[in-house]
């Protein structure tokens, strides 16, 4: 029995003029397996609802199909309609006719947009039911570290109701709290006190963590305290592990005892048993770190503190004095009005000490002239370094780091403070982020992410939308070692065999892993091969140099959409397919889409450094390279297969590319 | 008649040996001009086999033509052509010809060759061959049968002392001291502290072995950055490299053989070793001035 | 386990010339893993073979196989109307899959479509190394678990050799570390560099006497 497929077309209230939707109507009529089709002005509208829902019941409608705007922007309510009339709301596909059709190109389109909708109609009849089910989520949190931003994110989830371990590797709390009283002004004895008094906080000290298994809302830790190893179990994990410093000293200055750090500085200026004040202080900063604005902040108090103390005499290098942060411009004000001197310069201050006192020479930039000063004490510049364990809890917990080693991968999406792993997150200076202010914000953010994840204790899931066939996977580990987001693991099948398990609480459904599977036994409900080339089956006998253009729905999909609203028009031979990654699409597809009769297939994802799922157009450009050799050794060269990345809101980027496209595609002969 | 290599090493206190490369053809013209003007100025004269694995005319062969014009030749046997039986067969054959002294090597890989796709045999590695040279000494073979007329050769082999790392080859030449050997021929030094520390360890394990540092002229500083990137073992420190470098258009090989000389006479003077094996394959016609600047005349 | 990879598609195109009809029959064990001949890599040459034909102007009809594991003759008989079917078969199977493909189809030419390399392990995705010769004198309680018989260019068994890089590379791959330089490290590591020093006597290289067979002890 073949499935009954029903098609709505919308003409969006009429505005949509150049398709003739009579004979369209018609045409797609006579498709295979479709039993009505509807014509409305006004389908999102809720009568143009209501008309849909009945019709579907009607008609013993199975699967919808639904020509009408971007499914960027309706999708989620036509999915509704489907589920009120007693269909599962995946069983929707959608053909985007006006944005990327009607108001994409000049002229008629008729043909181009029967040609979408039976695109849609042939994925439609591939489509399955995708369930929601519920999963309990553990609603406890582990909060590792023990300094400003780990006790501030714990006593503020305790707020919110929900119970916290706080994981701190020394010995007692605190961290680098000691170093923000003097400049922030607070007692940190009062925070420690408040997490130790709180029922919803357990404290952990002396603790490392020795392993983590487990996604969001299972997390199993273990953890390694006074000699013994526990395992716990938590919905969340949040890292606020910190960082450390160094001075920036060539070896030879390292032993001098005229140079410190801030924080000597401070236990000097504490210290009422001081032997000798120091006359002339010297202070460094934004040289070789440029993050600093904690180090100006401290500056700027520290000479304060000393030209009230001791009457010294201060001078402060720097390149650039940030002041962005709060109340900082104010005490940079203070500190010229007190007689600090500011000295800039390009480069460095050489350093040497010579008779017990620290000589600084570098060349001044207002002045254009090098100067010399010798000084008693010069509180060196201070580089901000990841924490010891960062690497250890990278791998731990299986999440990539930046490029100078902090935690949180320096992908745009991630920030402020997620991972590419779900339930899991940042805070605090282990970012490499060291303004307080900005903190403070992130905490906020990391609790309300915490709350809407975990305090219902339960979550609501898609089961089983990307799954590995346990009869046909060979356990290669590929996909494992691959997912960006850590969702998948070795799980034993019901007949012992280890295969590859895809959590669906922690799947994001991107498709990378069905990709990459050499034994194709990975199916991705929707976005599948067979949902794919199905899609290509239907652009006809002859293709006449359309080509297909794979279009992350991150990047160039709405960007395609933005073209359209902006009615920039583009050649009409494009068959843009919605993918939820570049990196969804495979060598195998480009393959059989050219063998389908395309004359050129293109693959659009987000720009580099800005992927969703991390990797994916990485691989997506690899893959278009390699389908360029493959291509090669059957003599189909000629650049007819392409990569391109853009933003969303890229609309001439979109159409820049799709111009160069049509230039190729002209000459394909296909 | 030379005297026998084996004499030489017991009495001698600084002993000279050098290299000559056969050609690639049956011709032994050039290798009978090398020899004519090598054999008496050197204690004994190496051949090497199929060196950096390009085909040529064997060692055993040129061996022969030294023997016969009164020269002590010192066969080089590497493990990469020849199998076990190839190597025993080979060896009763070079010493019912009076040839008797070997020494003993692993071989280069058939990838630096010219001849890339052969089969690479390595049936034995140098230190097995050192065995397998002591037990056909004492008159069996390597499966234990009783040889129907003994060989004696006198053993040598190779060591690196500017190997990187240097623990490992460290090992291996405490291998190849234990199996027994009368002579080590190293690779190239450049750095004679390098050449005194390999000599002290070799002392703790065998106070009887003589150690002659191989002496390898470099003509150039680009040849001298060419072997370091290129060629393993080989460390030619910078100060070496400049003084080539400050040497004038066309006087690249007369640098190369005075930096040679001067080596050559400071291990002598200091006693770092016991001698020199001096290696200048395709200029054997120079050995002779090296060893004249060296004062070994 | 068994590291392939695939042919030149020069070479195939040339195997599969007179052929008009032909079949990929792929392998779902070593060769699916090593991403040289699963049921994906199937499809993809299928797809390449089409599209040649196409661009030469002439005609080929490709079908698309995968069995489980191409050297287990039951296996490979699921696939026979398949193979009825065609003229000639690439197989991306190891060369045992290949040989029971055609052992099991004497009439049909079976090609292979790839090069049965090592028996190796992934370092990462996608990038494998061998790691054993399959000797049938195993000795890697010798050596601190680092194979020499393949991983030192030259299998020695006394080694390094002289011809060692800087910074404990291989003589001919300076991409390559040496085997023995790496034996070292993982014996000193252990608190075992007595076993390197011991004198190792030349192999038995006929422990395996090829064509090697295995019988096990009981049914």
């Amino acid at each position: 029995m073949e499935t009954k497929i029903g098609v709505f077309l919308c003409n969006c209230g009429g505005a949509i003029k150049n398709i003739d939707f009579d004979a369209a109507v018609k045409k797609v009529a006579a498709l295979p397996g479709v039993t009505c089709v509807n014509l409305s002005s006004d389908l999102c509208l809720e009568k143009g609802r209501e008309k849909m829902m009945s019709r579907i019941r009607e008609e013993h409608i199975e699967k919808v199909a639904v020509a009408a705007c971007s499914p960027e922007f309706q999708e989620h309510i036509f999915r509704e309609v489907l589920e009120k009339a007693g269909l599962n709301g995946h069983l929707l596909s959608m053909a985007n006719i006006r944005e990327q059709c009607s108001w994409a190109h000049e002229g008629d389109v008729t043909e181009k947009a029967v040609e979408l909708v039976k695109m849609a109609v042939n994925r439609a009849r591939l489509l399955q039911p995708v369930e929601k089910k519920e999963l309990p989520v553990n609603k406890d949190v582990l909060v590792v570290g023990g300094g400003f931003s780990a006790i501030k994110t714990t006593l503020q989830l305790s707020r919110v109701g929900l119970r916290t371990t706080l994981l701190e590797k020394e010995t007692v709390l605190g961290g680098g709290i000691g170093k923000l009283e003097s400049f922030y002004g607070f007692d940190p004895s009062s925070m420690i006190r408040a997490v130790e008094g709180d029922k919803n906080i357990e404290v952990f000290t002396s603790a490392q963590i020795t392993a983590v298994e487990g996604e969001i809302g299972d997390f199993k830790v273990g953890i390694r305290k006074d000699g013994e190893e526990v395992f716990r179990k938590y919905g969340a994990i949040v890292l606020a592990t910190g960082y450390q410093t160094e001075l920036a000293l060539n070896s030879g200055m390292k032993s001098c005892p005229n140079i410190v750090s801030q924080e000597q500085l401070c236990n000097m200026l504490r210290d009422s048993g001081l032997e000798t004040e120091p006359k002339s202080i010297g202070f460094m900063f934004d040289f070789s770190d440029e993050d600093s604005r904690f180090p100006t902040l401290a500056t700027l108090h520290n000479a304060l503190e000393a030209k009230r103390k001791w009457g010294s005499e201060v001078y402060v290098f720097y390149r650039s004095v940030k002041v962005d942060s709060e109340g900082v411009e104010r005490l940079y004000q203070e500190a010229r009005d007190c007689g600090v001197v500011f000295l800039k310069s390009d480069m460095s201050p050489r350093t040497s000490v010579e008779n017990g006192r620290v000589r600084i020479e570098t060349k001044d930039v207002f002045l254009g002239e090098d100067i010399t000063l010798a000084c008693d004490v010069l509180v060196a510049e201070e580089l901000h370094l990841p924490a010891k364990e960062a690497g250890t809890l990278s791998s731990l917990l299986n999440i990539r780091r930046d490029s100078r080693g902090f935690l949180q991968d320096e992908n745009v999406h991630l920030y402020p403070v997620g991972s590419e792993r779900k339930g899991i997150f940042f805070v605090g200076g282990c970012r490499g982020d060291l303004d307080l202010g900005r903190v403070l914000v992130d905490t906020s953010s990391v609790v309300m992410n915490v709350h809407e994840l975990l305090s219902s204790g339960k979550t609501l899931v898609d089961v089983e939308i990307v799954k590995a066939d346990p009869q046909k996977c060979v356990a290669c580990l590929t996909c494992i070692r691959v997912c960006p987001h850590g969702a998948i693991q070795l799980v034993r099948a019901d007949n012992s065999k280890e295969v590859a398990g895809i959590s669906d609480l922690a799947c994001y459904a991107c498709g990378i892993c069905a990709a990459i599977c050499p034994a194709k036994a990975i199916k991705f409900k929707g976005y599948g091969d067979d949902e794919i080339l199905a899609q290509i089956e239907a652009v006809g006998e002859s293709w006449n140099g359309r080509y297909v253009a794979f279009c992350c729905e991150h990047s160039a999909y709405p960007a395609a959409d933005l073209a359209g609203k902006l009615r920039l028009h583009y050649p009409e031979n494009s068959r843009i397919i919605r993918v939820p990654c570049a990196g969804q699409v495979d060598v195998f597809h480009i393959l059989k889409t050219f063998e389908k009769g395309a004359a050129a297939v293109v693959v659009m994802g987000c720009e580099e450094g800005a992927c969703h799922h991390i990797t994916g157009n990485t691989r997506a450009k690899e893959r278009v390279k390699y389908s360029e050799t493959l291509l090669k050794e059957v003599s189909l060269d000629g650049g007819r297969v392409r990569m391109f990345n853009l933003s969303p809101n890229a609309p001439h980027k979109f159409v820049k590319a799709v111009n160069e496209i049509a230039k190729i595609t002209k000459e394909s002969g296909r | 008649m030379a005297k026998p290599f084996r004499e030489i090493l017991k009495t001698k206190s600084f002993v000279v040996t050098a290299e000559c490369g056969p050609v690639k053809g049956s011709s032994v013209s050039k290798a009978m001009e090398h020899i004519e003007l090598l054999k008496d100025k050197v204690d004994g004269l190496n051949v090497t086999d199929n060196q950096s694995s390009v085909m040529r005319y064997p060692s055993l062969g040129v061996c022969l033509l030294i023997k016969e014009h009164s020269g002590e030749p010192i066969l080089q046997v590497t493990c990469r052509d020849r199998n076990r039986l190839a190597i025993q067969a080979d060896l009763l054959f070079a010493y019912s010809r009076g040839v008797n002294n070997i020494l003993c090597l692993t071989g280069d890989s058939i990838d630096v060759g010219d001849h890339k796709e052969a089969k690479q045999v390595f049936d034995l590695d140098s230190v097995q061959l050192i065995h397998l040279v002591h037990t056909m000494n004492s008159g069996k073979d390597m499966a234990g049968n009783e040889l129907d007329g003994a060989i004696d050769f006198c053993i040598g082999t190779t060591a690196t002392p500017s190997a990187d790392p240097l623990e490992p080859q460290l090992v291996k030449v405490e291998k190849k001291l234990k199996a027994g050997v009368s002579f080590i021929q190293t690779q190239a030094v450049y750095e004679l502290d390098e050449l005194r520390r390999f000599t002290e360890f070799v002392r703790k394990i065998d106070d009887k072995v003589k150690i002659l540092g191989g002496i390898v002229p470099v003509i150039g500083a680009k040849m001298a950055a060419y072997m370091n990137e290129n060629v393993p073992g080989i460390s030619i420190p910078q100060r070496l490299i400049d003084e080539l470098a400050q040497a004038p258009k066309g006087t690249g090989v007369a640098k190369g053989i005075e930096i040679a000389a001067r080596m050559i006479k400071q291990i002598k003077e200091e006693k770092i070793c016991d001698g020199v094996h001096i290696m200048f394959i395709g200029r054997e016609e120079k050995v002779p001035d090296i060893l004249g600047a060296a004062g070994l005349l | 386990m068994i590291i392939a990879e695939r042919k030149p598609m020069e070479e195939i195109k040339q195997l599969i010339a007179p052929y008009k009809k032909v079949l990929v029959a792929g392998c779902e064990t070593c060769v699916a893993v090593c991403w040289a001949g699963g049921e994906k890599e199937v499809g993809i040459l299928a797809s390449q073979l089409r599209l040649a034909r196409s661009a030469e102007g002439s005609e080929i009809s490709v079908l698309e196989a995968t069995v489980e594991r191409q050297c287990e003759r039951e296996m490979v008989a699921e696939i026979k109307d398949k193979v009825a079917e065609v003229d000639a078969v690439i197989s991306l199977a190891c060369g045992s899959g290949v040989q029971t493909m055609a052992e099991m189809f004497e009439d049909k030419p079976v090609f292979p479509g790839v090069n049965t390399t090592f028996i190796g392990m992934p370092e990462k995705e996608g990038l494998w190394v061998e790691m054993c010769g399959a000797c049938g004198d195993c000795f890697l309680d010798r050596t601190g678990g680092v194979c020499p018989i393949v991983r030192c260019a030259k299998g020695l068994l006394n080694g390094p050799c002289g011809g060692t890089r800087k910074g404990g590379k291989c003589e001919i791959d300076p991409d390559k570390d040496c085997a023995w330089v790496l034996i070292y490290r993982r014996l000193e590591k252990q608190g075992r560099l007595d076993v390197m020093r011991k004198y190792y006597a030349p192999k038995n290289y006929r422990a395996v006497k090829r064509p090697g067979k295995v019988q096990a002890a009981k049914a």
